[in-house]
């Protein structure tokens, strides 16, 4: 397998095209068209209340567009049906600043309840989590219960989780944002991971220091707009300092095997 | 609609919830059980005290009394208009000799007064009750009025104050009756609809992570519905409990009273645990935005 993101495959996974969200009067995002393409990499950065977090909720479909169309791996905004959402949600991986972890489960049951909602079997579920947990740091806290577990700890669990279903995109939705500046970086790193065994990743983030070292994409948003798109093949224009060997997180890509969960 | 393991997770799920909500579920289920005891106690009161109304009314009768030295014709031919009159359920023919040992059985020991009279002085008289739906005081005036045209008839009584007075005490309690029963029934809705949404809200957290990762709404659903129904049926159970035991106690001092049978029983159960259900799916409403 090629350890260069440039050879995999070009078409989008998550489009957006001129996309607008109004919340009464109030413009949350104007004219939007992005393109994430299978196994792409996106930062989005911007200040808050710049629309980020209202770009990745049209992706996981929980909003839908005033005007324009959003599209992820065949589900279409304009042509969303409400009993199909679960079905994209399946798809799309979601971690979110706040963890957003059932705090009276344990690790194990946490990674493990999207494989309960879809009905998979025990033993899938079983082994699925128990790996994921090993590829992520975390089985020997298997039996831990959130509140036990340090922030870093508490988003690889969530990350865990989203990745139990072999997503076609994870969202990351301010990521780092309850984290200090070494786990944030543990964090990204186990992102990219992720991304080079195959999975886009859309992260948005207020923290344009912490990305900008990467080779990644950066879409800037700012009041709504896109205010400018920064190719990841532009990074040799940043500056110079930037620690341009991700090597370290490419040794070690973050597999999961798309397997057929359901009994 | 679900698989093997889902309809597994889900069952487990409904259970495992009322563990690790205890405190919450053992608490609502008891309040549930309070309100529903206040719904079923005053239902109860008001069957009972209905009863009682009724057996009242029961007793009330029309007696015209008869001129003496009227034919066996004569009388039969009242007696058959009467029961031709509209309402009228039974009347019964009471002669002078009938009268008279009524009466010597009314005295009792004193009887032996009556020794004294060297002919009956009591009339003879026919007692006419009206049906449930009729009995009401003009009805009784009317029907009075007529037969007091009527041949043969001397004199007729019914205890008309006596009448009015049962009458408009029965309203009157009905009235208040229709009250008190709204307001309990607005209050035993108000607490259990709040308690449901209690419950809910105390998993709102986990409904969202649900449909975050993708679960379908009757797979969110379904817990709550399978636990409220639950908390309902345990809760109209416990408040059946009681309210018989409170039965059992007040029947030792003012006798035997009406309570409710095998059916309404089962009926109430059903109900609040279907009530209780239906509360919950549309407390969920919210959540899943529907």
């Amino acid at each position: 397998m090629s350890t260069q993101p440039s050879t995999q495959e070009r078409h989008p996974i998550v489009s957006l095209y001129h996309v607008s969200k109004r919340y009464g009067r109030r413009t949350a995002l104007h004219d939007i068209t992005l393109h994430v393409e299978h196994g792409g990499f996106v930062f989005v950065v911007g200040p808050s209340g710049a629309g980020k977090s209202t770009l990745l909720r049209l992706v996981y479909m929980e909003e839908f567009p005033s005007e324009g169309q959003v599209t992820v791996s065949g589900f279409v905004s304009t042509r969303m049906r409400r009993n199909r959402i679960p079905h994209l949600r399946r798809k799309v991986g979601l971690i979110f600043q706040d963890f957003k972890l059932l705090e009276d489960r344990n690790v194990f049951e946490n990674v493990a309840f999207p494989l309960y909602v879809i009905g998979a079997n025990r033993g899938y579920i079983r082994r699925t989590v128990l790996d994921l947990l090993g590829r992520v740091g975390l089985y020997q806290k298997r039996n831990a219960h959130p509140r036990e577990l340090s922030g870093g700890e508490q988003q690889r669990v969530a990350i865990a989780r989203a990745l139990v279903n072999s997503p076609y995109v994870l969202l990351a939705d301010e990521p780092t944002g309850n984290l200090d500046p070494v786990v944030a970086r543990e964090i990204l790193k186990l992102l990219f991971r992720i991304n080079v065994a195959g999975t886009a990743v859309i992260m948005a983030t207020h923290d344009h220091e912490l990305v900008r070292r990467y080779r990644q994409r950066i879409v800037h948003v700012e009041q709504g707009e896109i205010v400018q798109d920064e190719e990841a093949f532009d990074l040799w224009s940043r500056e110079a300092s930037a620690p341009a060997d991700p090597s370290e997180w490419r040794e070690e890509p973050l597999v999961v095997e798309p397997r057929e969960a359901a009994e | 609609m679900f698989t093997d393991s889902q309809i597994r997770y889900l069952a487990r799920e409904s259970l495992r919830s009322f563990k690790r909500l205890r405190g919450i579920s053992v608490v609502s289920t008891l309040i549930m059980g309070v309100a529903l005891l206040m719904l079923a106690l005053f239902t109860l009161v008001t069957v009972n005290l209905r009863a009682v109304a009724h057996t009242f009314q029961k007793e009330i009768e029309i007696v015209a009394f008869l001129e003496d030295g009227r034919t066996v014709e004569e009388i039969q031919d009242l007696r058959q208009r009467l029961l031709e009159y509209h309402g009228v359920e039974s009347v019964s023919y009471v002669s002078k000799g009938d009268a008279l040992s009524e009466f010597r059985a009314q005295l009792g020991s004193d009887s032996d007064l009556l020794d004294v009279l060297d002919e009956n002085p009591l009339p003879a008289s026919l007692r006419v009750r009206l049906s449930d739906e009729t009995r009401t005081s003009e009805r009784l005036d009317l029907l009075s009025a007529w037969l007091h045209e009527m041949p043969g008839v001397e004199e007729v009584r019914y205890g008309d104050q006596w009448v009015r007075r049962l009458e408009r005490y029965v309203h009157v309690f009905l009235l208040l009756d229709l009250l008190v029963g709204a307001i309990v029934f607005a209050s035993a809705l108000f607490v259990i609809s709040n308690t449901v949404r209690l419950t809910v809200m105390a998993r709102e957290r986990s409904i969202e992570i649900m449909r975050l990762v993708g679960a379908t709404d009757w797979f969110i659903r379904t817990p709550f519905l399978i636990e409220g129904a639950i908390q309902g049926g345990v809760a109209a159970g416990l408040a059946m409990t009681v309210l018989w035991g409170v039965h059992h106690y007040a029947t030792r001092f003012v006798g035997p009273l009406i309570f409710y049978d095998t059916v309404q029983i089962a009926g109430f159960v059903a109900l609040c645990a279907i009530v209780s259900g239906l509360g919950s799916l549309t407390s969920l409403r919210r959540f899943l935005r529907i």
